[in-house]
């Protein structure tokens, strides 16, 4: 059995909550009813302070609503945030938590953090037009920072899909499992199976998104998948999925897998024809918070880009969205 | 009988699933990032490896026909049916030529179609989209009767339509959590799930627009142009089983099938038909009533291999958007 370092023993316990609690939110069962929400996994009393902290969240007011970047927010994006939130603060109650459904006061308290402080970004539902519709095809995204001065240097990174698929990225290392079955985690050094020739995930559900990608959907050769980041990265690490692609710059933890990417060799084009090596993606995943143009809430730090096992067909996938001539 | 028809189709989809994502997480080798090495242009060597793949699909290992994990999560699913229920018969797509043979033959019995995998491209290459269908159903004096349908999704949710009396649109349709870990299949079904009150149809909590269809493949892709070349309609490239949560308990409006299906493809129809939910055949475009559907479940025996026979269809939240849909799929938009 793999032993995980104790914070990443936290984040997985966070995402199998949150990603329960998100499941049967769509399916809209009572929250106080144990029986259809966490079953036997927590017990009465952990429910209990789960449902208070749900009950006490004052939710986000409308000044984050105007901050809140991409589609906006559904009522159970909060929630489970919050769920997460409450989890991580369980075992971690100095950690500063921010996110895509943080509220202004928890930025400006992460702002201010001190020197050595956990900061704690979540994305709570990363992919919520699928989650809406299908209910399936999102994921919950979890990023730990630690603070060193005026920066945030990347500690872990961690993604689990709406199956459960967990990967996560710890001091080099890949490991890969199913958050409902942590006993059975594995480390990988390399994607675990090889790749479907022509396979791509690439954001394009929307008709905005199908004007951008439409050469790609067009490829007589290639298995097209509307659905790209951090639901689908999994794919590209544990399953057979080629290509990834992102047509527009990410927040961190919208491209909080791009560190296992990296991690796993797995070749990274940018927009800008730079290949994006681990020394790189440290970079971009370090947070800045003065000096920068933009305040981190609303920050895209990286850029663009396809992500692809075999180089050449990031290269001709780049070709494909006009990047490269 | 109806409780234990549920207890059955849970634990045979904790049992399924289960098993898919531990040969899922099986390590295994595999070179191709390692020939990679960050910045560094790849050798000639390597480069010339990485070509052939690209252009001739060598070392192809996705959506194969015999992909292991199928059969493997067929048999778990079978050894966890004949736990409960030792002399039922099981066949479905992953199913072996005798086990088809037997079921056909049988007069008599309780017997299971089962899709251990819907959507092997999807399991494979995005780890989710993917789906276990179980129909049970009872055999007397070789006619069929439908006693239940049940579609399971990864990560713990499924939803079951039980028979009622008066036929398949007199079923009731629940849907839950069976267990979110597939290793845990602990299932209390007596008072399982939420049922769903139908009929289902009309705009509420709907997002406009939004259609689901199988299309990640070129072929499929040139069926779908109407609606991929729209400026309106937002396009799940995932359809099927997987995808029909989204109409029975999501906010999606139109799911598409774009080819003839099996049975065992379309265990959310009962779903459908009992929820009121719209369908519409693009063979001819006329809607799919519940005196057509039940001669798909139901009937003389419904054991024949490689039998398809549910027409390509549109289902969506109304009729009229099942009529455009199917309008625009068969050029007479």
């Amino acid at each position: 059995m793999l032993m995980l370092p104790k914070i990443a023993e936290i984040v997985v316990e966070a995402l199998r909550t949150g990603l329960q609690y998100a499941a049967g939110d769509w399916i809209g069962t009572d929250l106080v009813d144990s029986d259809l929400w966490f079953g036997d996994t927590v017990t009465e009393a952990e429910r209990i302070e789960l449902l208070e902290a749900l009950l006490s969240d004052p939710g986000l007011a409308e000044e984050d609503l105007e901050l809140h970047l991409g589609e906006p927010p559904l009522l159970t994006d909060r929630r489970v945030h919050t769920i997460i939130s409450s989890v991580i603060r369980a075992h971690r109650p100095d950690a500063y938590i921010i996110g895509e459904e943080a509220t202004t006061s928890e930025w400006e308290e992460a702002d201010n953090a001190p020197t050595g402080s956990e900061i704690i970004t979540i994305d709570a539902i990363d992919g919520s037009v699928p989650y809406q519709c299908l209910g399936f095809g999102y994921s919950s995204n979890i990023l730990v920072h630690q603070r060193w001065r005026r920066d945030d240097t990347l500690m872990l990174s961690a993604v689990a899909n709406s199956s459960g698929i967990l990967v996560l990225y710890h001091e080099g290392e890949v490991i890969v499992g199913d958050v409902n079955a942590p006993t059975q985690f594995t480390v990988a050094s390399s994607p675990l199976v090889d790749p479907k020739i022509g396979s791509v995930a690439i954001l394009g559900a929307l008709p905005r998104h199908r004007v951008r990608i439409a050469d790609v959907l067009g490829d007589a050769e290639a298995t097209v998948f509307t659905v790209a980041g951090a639901p689908a990265a999994a794919g590209l690490i544990a399953g057979s999925l080629e290509s990834l692609v992102a047509h527009s710059p990410q927040t961190l933890h919208d491209a909080a897998f791009l560190p296992m990417l990296a991690a796993l060799r797995i070749p990274i084009l940018s927009e800008t024809g730079e290949w994006l090596e681990s020394s790189e993606i440290d970079r971009l995943f370090k947070r800045q918070w003065d000096g920068a143009a933009e305040h981190p809430r609303s920050q895209h730090p990286c850029p663009a880009f396809v992500a692809s096992r075999n180089p050449l067909r990031a290269m001709r996938l780049a070709k494909k969205l006009g990047w490269q001539k | 009988m109806n409780s234990q028809f549920s207890e059955v189709a849970l634990r045979a989809i904790a049992a399924g699933l289960g098993v898919a994502h531990k040969v899922l997480m099986s390590p295994a080798d595999s070179i191709d990032s390692e020939a990679w090495i960050g910045r560094q242009t790849p050798s000639r060597a390597v480069e010339d490896e990485l070509l052939t793949e690209l252009l001739q699909g060598a070392g192809h290992a996705g959506n194969s026909p015999d992909e292991p994990v199928d059969k493997q999560a067929h048999d778990a699913i079978q050894e966890s049916i004949r736990k409960i229920l030792p002399h039922s018969l099981v066949f479905g797509q992953k199913a072996t030529s005798d086990e088809w043979r037997i079921a056909d033959q049988a007069d008599e019995g309780v017997l299971f179609n089962v899709d251990s995998i819907d959507g092997v491209l999807p399991f494979m290459a995005l780890m989710f989209g993917y789906s276990t269908n179980i129909l049970g159903f009872t055999r007397s004096q070789g006619f069929d009767n439908l006693e239940i349908a049940a579609v399971g999704l990864p990560g713990g949710r499924a939803a079951l339509w039980n028979a009622g009396l008066a036929g398949l649109v007199d079923g009731r349709v629940r849907i839950g959590q069976w267990d979110a870990s597939p290793w845990n299949s602990s299932v209390d079904t007596e008072e399982w799930g939420v049922v769903l009150p139908g009929p289902l149809t009309g705009l509420e909590g709907v997002k406009k627009n939004t259609v689901a269809a199988l299309s990640s493949d070129p072929v499929h892709r040139r069926q779908l142009e109407p609606l991929l070349g729209s400026d309106s309609w937002t396009v799940f490239t995932t359809g099927g089983a997987p995808a029909s949560f989204g109409l029975i308990a999501g906010a999606l409006e139109a799911l598409v099938a774009t080819e003839w299906q099996a049975t065992y493809d379309v265990a959310y129809l009962p779903m459908f038909l009992a929820l009121r939910i719209p369908v519409i055949s693009l063979e001819n475009g006329q809607p799919l009533d519940a005196v057509g559907a039940s001669r798909v479940f139901e009937g003389p025996k419904r054991s024949t291999k490689d039998d398809r026979p549910v027409p390509p269809f549109v289902a969506a939240r109304t009729m009229d958007t099942a009529k455009q849909i199917a309008a625009s799929l068969m050029g007479k938009a």
